[in-house]
Parts: C-alpha cells; sequence; structure tokens
C-alpha cells in the first residue's frame, strides 16, 4: 500500500501479533516500509510484532516528492501505517 | 481442583508476563553511550522523545539509545553531522536486546518495483547485543555475501556488497550462528 506524492515527513509503523507471532514477537508477514518514487523503494524490513517505526525520507537517502509505502513480502500480518507531512 | 486450575492460571499468567521482556533477559547492551542530550524533531505521537544518548558516531551516522516519556528505551540512527536528530527510530516492545532478538537491524534495503521481490542493500547499520561480535548479510543461496563487525555493540558499513540479499544473522566470536532474521 502507498500514499499520493508528497513532501512526506516521516512514515509510523505498528505491527501487531495479529493473527499469530511466536515468543519473540516474530510474525509470519515480512514488510518493506519506508518510501519510493519514480525510480526505486526504498526501506526497511521487519517481520517483527514488536515494533513501533518511524523512518524519514532523508534517512533512506531520498528527498523532494516520494510516496509512503508498505510494501508486502511474504506470510501474514496486521499492520497499522500513517504517514505525516 | 480449584487450587490446582488456580495454580496453572498463576504460571501462565507469569509467563505471559515474562514474554519477550528484555527487562528479565539474560541479553544486554553494555554500551551505555555518552552524555544525555537533547533529542529534537520527532513528530511521534505513540512515542514522545526529549532525550537519549550517543552510542556511537561512524560512518556519518549518529546512532542513539533514546528515552521515550514511558516505556523501554528505544533506538535512533541519523546523520552525524545533524547531532540529535535522528531521522529513524524504532521502539520494540518489551525493550531490545532480549536472547531472542540479539540484533535490531536498520538496514535500508532497495529495489526497483513492488512487483521484483529481489532487494539490495543500500545502507547497512544497527544495534547488537554483547556477545555479537559480527552480523552476516547473505545471499538468497545461502552465501555470506558481507560480514560486518559489531563494536560497541553497534555496526555500520561504509560500503554495500551488490547485488540480492536475502536475510541475515548475528555470528558469536567463534563465528557460530547464533540468531538469522528470516
Amino acid at each position: 500500500m502507498c500514499s499520493y506524492y508528497d513532501n512526506w515527513f516521516n512514515i509510523g509503523v505498528a505491527k501487531t501479533c495479529y493473527p499469530g507471532c511466536d515468543w519473540n514477537y516474530n510474525t509470519t508477514g515480512v514488510i518493506l516500509y519506508g518510501f519510493e518514487n519514480h525510480d526505486r523503494i526504498r526501506g526497511r524490513l521487519t517481520s517483527k510484532a514488536w515494533n513501533t517505526v518511524y523512518v524519514r525520507p532523508s534517512d533512506l537517502g531520498m528527498s523532494g516528492l516520494v510516496r509512503a509505502q508498505v510494501t508486502w513480502y511474504a506470510g501474514t500480518s496486521q499492520l497499522n501505517a500513517a504517514a505525516i507531512g | 481442583m480449584l487450587a490446582a486450575v488456580l495454580t496453572v492460571a498463576a504460571i501462565a499468567a507469569a509467563v505471559l508476563v515474562t514474554r519477550g521482556d528484555a527487562s528479565r533477559d539474560s541479553a544486554t547492551l553494555s554500551n551505555r553511550g555518552g552524555p544525555s542530550i537533547a533529542v529534537r524533531g520527532l513528530r511521534m505521537k505513540l512515542a514522545p522523545i526529549r532525550s537519549g544518548n550517543v552510542l556511537a558516531v561512524r560512518n556519518g551516522r549518529a546512532l542513539y539509545r533514546l528515552e521515550p516519556a514511558s516505556g523501554a528505551p528505544c533506538f535512533g540512527i541519523g546523520p552525524a553531522n545533524d547531532i540529535g536528530s535522528p531521522g529513524s527510530v524504532a521502539c520494540p516492545r518489551g525493550g531490545f536486546p532480549s536472547s531472542g532478538n540479539p540484533v535490531l537491524d536498520f538496514s535500508v534495503y532497495e529495489g526497483t518495483s513492488h512487483d521484483l521481490r529481489e532487494l539490495s542493500l543500500f545502507r547497512i547499520e544497527g544495534f547488537a547485543a554483547d556477545g555479537v561480535a559480527a552480523v552476516e548479510f547473505f545471499r538468497p543461496n545461502g552465501d555470506v555475501a558481507l560480514r560486518v563487525r559489531v563494536s560497541g555493540n553497534v555496526y555500520t558499513a561504509a560500503t554495500v556488497p551488490k547485488g540480492p540479499i536475502a536475510g541475515l544473522a548475528a555470528v558469536d566470536k567463534d563465528g557460530k550462528r547464533v540468531w538469522r532474521s528470516p
């Protein structure tokens, strides 16, 4: 999922244990959260339900108009994500 | 019978309470960093942070242990030329590290589109518990693409290997893998 293009300040993501996670908050859901432009998609990978994470575009070496994005790579996991501009 | 049920319930409750709780875990992070500094520029409603400690400055990046208003410490990374303004923050539930989570990886991955499942490294950085001597990044076939030494509970790399990366592992001083993801 992704936002529209804008000068976003950051994206925040909170994964949950739904529908399940192990003893160490590992879910089967692997996601890449971050930003993208027309050329590339960049972000950090996580499968943890233990993390509330935030990242700014500049910390991914990106600037200007970008889309905040969370890309699913494997498994299943509920998450809440929001970007602020 | 009632006593047995209550005993089982009490044991279950104790297990649930201790789940993933780093404060009850043997894993440690001995690097306490420098003096407390003001942290600014974070617009994080769920985890308001006002102060932190710089654990290290490496390869143009500052690595922080951050103190939220309540709860376990958060960790952050940002440009070394703007100390006190981390660009990325993670707040692990229950705290970091734990024996099941000895690495908090902040590495940045990139790809060319949503549809291509192949990701390469853009930057390598993160935090590791005491006892983790290095972090290995491996290829889809399992070969090690790069091994990054951990020093002072942090790791960074000045350069990244080209090509796809499928996961990472923590290794101890003897080279034994003690954790991997995924």
